[in-house]
Order: structure tokens, then sequence, then C-alpha cells
């Protein structure tokens, strides 16, 4: 029995049930300086409001999709569709106003040093030009929700791992983000914390944000119960969930 | 009931200091320092010469100094002498004497500095200001009269040449100037982005614009430019002045004393300083940031 797809395939299919996509590669492909083709010819899609995990093994091109998706990296081929614009038209304001929708983690987590945890969870607002009344209170709820009200005025460097992730994640949602990338949620984590990590994006999926997750840990797919994207040599086929666990 | 305590303010995004900070800030303070100086002494020189402008009001002057055992009024006498039998002199007038005196002597070429030693006399003509200037000269080197003569034309005149390279230097000093602090600036603002690639790269994926962190790295480089610039133009007025006041013999002894109000034009360089800064930090950000998607 085929557990896999064909990812475009899939996507025409959820299209039709589905409002329209959110994200569509179309026959994206990227290629580096040194690495050479890290993304071949992807095609995927993928509705609002839905929760994929994106695994592959390391260098499968995982952190290249995502970063595309934030509008890190720009395709050598192919269109990137964000919201239902192709991101290589945006001009750089729009581009900028498109990534205010769209949150992202990316490992390993950085910080600004010199900024308190409070401070560092509120980047987002501060540099959209939010004012502080109109997010303070925002952020102290994202703090109390990822327990880290009681270490708010210290700074990131006191953080165990397992904090940072969970720091990154509230920066990373503080702005209220549509769309939630979350590149190697589990990395260095014990199991109980990756959980509670998962638990805490489980949380934002119920409140109506897409999450993509990516991850090398496929054990942590498979407990996601969601559709998997699977990554092999830059190209991608979905899975679903409960099938990669009988694959397993 | 009490009120919750205070929430400490947000600290600045980027961290103070920053890798060549201190470099820059020294450069654009000295700058600031030379400028105002140079202001100071083109300000002044500048009065001088509308003063001498209204004195040598006539087409030719003449500067006569003291030689051997003939001091300085009899050589101005015989000068009078001699130039006013020259054809196509009108009147030949003495100059009351002052020390600025022995500038404008200098200037056209008088072999002392000394202000005693130097009479200077204006000569209003009937013809051609040229012609009857080479007369003259003709006439006391005939003479024996030590004297220089300058007739007012752009072509001869050492007194404009000399006004004209005084401004053509004020002006090169002050494109320097200016071009000096935009490199700094320029260079800084790019310095200081790329040595902060984690802190740009936050800001990008939070969905800062361009015009946001152009403008967070701009204002650090003004402030820093803004604040040099006080500091070497008030450094640049205090060392003027003291030399002014207190200095051994100086270019200051041939110029007026120095006026307030002649402090009062370094005044702008401070915000001539931070436009440049803005500019240049502006430029050098956008084209910084455009590197990126």
């Amino acid at each position: 029995m085929s557990t896999t797809r064909d990812a475009t395939a899939s996507a025409e299919i959820d299209a039709e049930a589905q409002p329209a996509p959110c994200v569509r590669f179309d026959g994206v492909s990227l290629r580096r300086d040194g690495d050479g083709a890290v993304l071949r010819d992807l095609s995927f899609a993928i509705a609002p409001g839905s929760f994929h995990s994106l695994i592959g093994p390391a260098g499968s091109g995982k952190t290249s999709v995502l970063r595309l998706i934030c509008l890190a990296e720009t395709p050598s081929r192919g269109v990137v569709q964000i919201f239902g614009r192709d991101a290589a038209a945006l001009r750089r304001p729009q581009r900028a106003l498109m990534r205010r929708r769209i949150g992202a983690v990316f490992q390993p987590s950085a910080f600004i040093e010199h900024l308190s945890v409070r401070d560092n969870a509120s980047l987002g607002p501060r540099v959209v030009g939010r004012k502080p009344a109109d997010y303070e209170s925002d952020v102290e709820e994202l703090l109390a929700w990822t327990s880290l009200a009681d270490k708010a005025d210290a700074p990131p460097a006191v953080l165990s791992t397992a904090e940072k992730q969970r720091l990154a994640l509230a920066r990373a949602v503080a702005n209220r983000p549509d769309i939630l990338l979350v590149d190697e949620p589990a990395a260095g984590l014990d199991a109980a914390s990756a959980q509670r990590v998962l638990r805490l994006l489980r949380d934002l999926h119920r409140a109506g944000t897409t999450v993509i997750l990516a991850s090398r840990d496929a054990d942590l797919a498979a407990r996601s119960g969601y559709p998997v994207l699977q990554l092999q040599e830059g190209r991608a086929s979905l899975v679903d969930a409960p099938a990669l666990e009988t694959a397993r | 009931m009490t009120a919750p305590p205070a929430r400490p303010r947000a600290g600045p995004i980027v961290g103070p200091g920053g890798p060549g900070r201190t470099g820059a800030g020294v450069a654009i303070f000295l700058v600031s320092l030379v400028v105002a100086v140079a202001t100071i002494l083109t300000v002044a020189a500048g009065g001088d010469a509308r003063e001498w402008s209204a004195r040598l009001r006539d087409p030719i002057t003449i500067a006569v100094w003291a030689s051997g055992l003939e001091s300085a009024d009899a050589a101005a006498a015989r000068a009078a002498d001699v130039a006013g039998g020259v054809d196509g002199v009108r009147a030949v007038r003495t100059i009351d004497a002052t020390p600025i005196d022995a500038v404008v002597a200098r200037i056209m070429g008088a072999p002392t500095r000394d202000p005693a030693e130097i009479r200077l006399l204006s000569i209003d003509t009937a013809a051609d200001a040229s012609a009857v200037a080479a007369r003259v000269e003709g006439a006391l080197h005939a003479g024996g009269v030590p004297a220089r003569i300058d007739d007012h034309s752009w072509r001869s005149s050492a007194g404009l040449h000399a006004a004209a390279a005084a401004i053509a230097c004020a002006a090169a000093l002050g494109l320097v100037a200016v071009l000096f602090i935009w490199l700094a600036c320029g260079r800084l603002t790019r310095r200081e982005m790329t040595t902060r690639q984690t802190t740009l790269e936050l800001m990008r994926i939070s969905g800062a614009s361009d015009g946001f962190v152009t403008g967070l790295f701009a204002r650090r480089t003004i402030v820093l430019a803004i604040a040099a610039a006080v500091l070497g133009t008030a450094a640049g007025a205090v060392i003027a002045g003291a030399w002014n006041h207190y200095g051994p013999a100086s270019v200051f002894d041939a110029l007026r004393p120095l006026a307030r109000a002649d402090l009062a034009w370094i005044l702008p360089w401070p915000l001539v300083a931070g436009v440049i800064a803005a500019l240049a930090s502006h430029l050098a950000a956008r084209s910084t940031l455009r590197a990126v998607p």
C-alpha cells in the first residue's frame, strides 16, 4: 500500500474542498552558490488554518522552504505564492507587510542579547510601530502562556534551551500572525519539553493559525497527527501522519 | 490599594557601543575643530577685507616700506612726490596707518611684516588704471623708492589673487570636511549593520520595514555626528579665542580682534554635520538592506 501521494495532486484536491491556499509552491527550485540545488521543482499548497509537518533528513531543504515562505529568500525558479500573491512580484514595503502576517522560529534561536526576555518577546509589535500600551498586555499574556513570566526581566542568556524555544515562539506570535513557521521545535529538548512545545503549537492551530512545522524528527511529526510533507533530495511528497506512523 | 510597579522602559533594539564608533566620533570631532578654526579665521579675514575694500577705494594702491636710513613715512612722502608727477595720476593719498596694512603689503610683495615699516598710498587716476600703474611703477623704480603697486585688476592684482585663493581654500576645506563626514558616516552605518546581522535578521522576519531599520541605524550615526561636531566646534572656538587673546604673535595679530559675532558663524556646523550624517547614513543603510531580499 502506498502511503505517499503526489504533493501537487493533493494540493489540488485540498483546494477543491478548502479556501484558496495561503502558501503555494509551483515548480520552485532553489540553488545556492556552493550548495548547488537545495530544492528541485517543488510544488505543494497549504490551506489556511491547517497544520502541516515538513519532514526530511538534514540538508533536504526544510529550512529553505520555511525561509522562502517568510520571504527571507527568493527562489531561483518557480513561483512562491503567499496569501495568493506572487512573492517575487511584491515590492519591498509589501514584503515587510506580508512578513507581519508570518511568524517564524528558526534554529538556532537567536535573540537580542542585551534586551530582556520581555523586550525580545515584544520585538515584533515594536518593529512594526505599535505603541507599547497597545501590545504590553498581549506580551504579558504570551509570557504567561509560555511560562516565562517569572523570567520576563532576565536576559535570554540565562534561559534553558526549552525556555529559549518558548521565547522564540512567543516572539514569533506576538504580532498574531496568520502563518506560523517553526523549524526544529524539538531540537535539543527532552521529550517532555518537546511535547510542551507541540501543545503550544496545537493551541495556536486551534486558534486559527496555519502552522508549518519543519523537523528531522519523524516521531514528532507522526505524533502531531497532522498531514506531513516529506522532503527528500529537494522534492516533496505528502504523507498522512497516521500512515507515516503505520509505515514506521 | 497600591499601583502596580512601573514596567521598565524597553531597551534600545540596537545596543550601545559598536566597532568603529569611537574612531568615527574622534575623526568627526577633529574635522569639526579644524572647520571651526578655519571658519573663524575666514570670517575675521573677510571682515578685514571689507574694511580694506572701503579704504582702498581708489584704482591703484602702493605699498612702500622703510629701507636703510629712510623711514616708512619718508619713503611714503617720496613715493607720493614721484607718483604725483606721473601722467594720468589725478591724486595721491596716504592711507591712515593700521596694523592690518602689514598684511596687505605682505600680500602685495613687501619684504616686511612690521606695521611700523609699512605705509600704504592710494592713487586716483584720470586714465586706464593698469596703464597708469605701469607708468607709476616705472617712475618709482627709477626714483629708487622701495614699493609695490596693485591696480586692483583680476589680471594682475596680487591682493585679488590672494583673496580668490583664500576663498578657494576655504571652499575646498569645507568640501573636504563635508565629504569626509559623508564617507565616515556611511562607512560607520554599513559597519554597524554588518556586525549586527542577527538583530537585522530578527527585525526583518518580524516585519520591520526598510524605513524602520534604516531610521534605527541612521539615528545612531546622526546622534554621534552631531555630538562630535558640537564638541569639535566648541573646542575650535575655545582654541581660536584663546589664540586670539593669549597666543604668541600670529595671524590674529594682523586681523581685527575676534568678535562674538564671528563665533556665531560656526554655530550651524553641527547642524550641517547632522544633515550630512543623516543623508549619508540613510543611503548607506538602504543600500545595505537592499543586498538582501
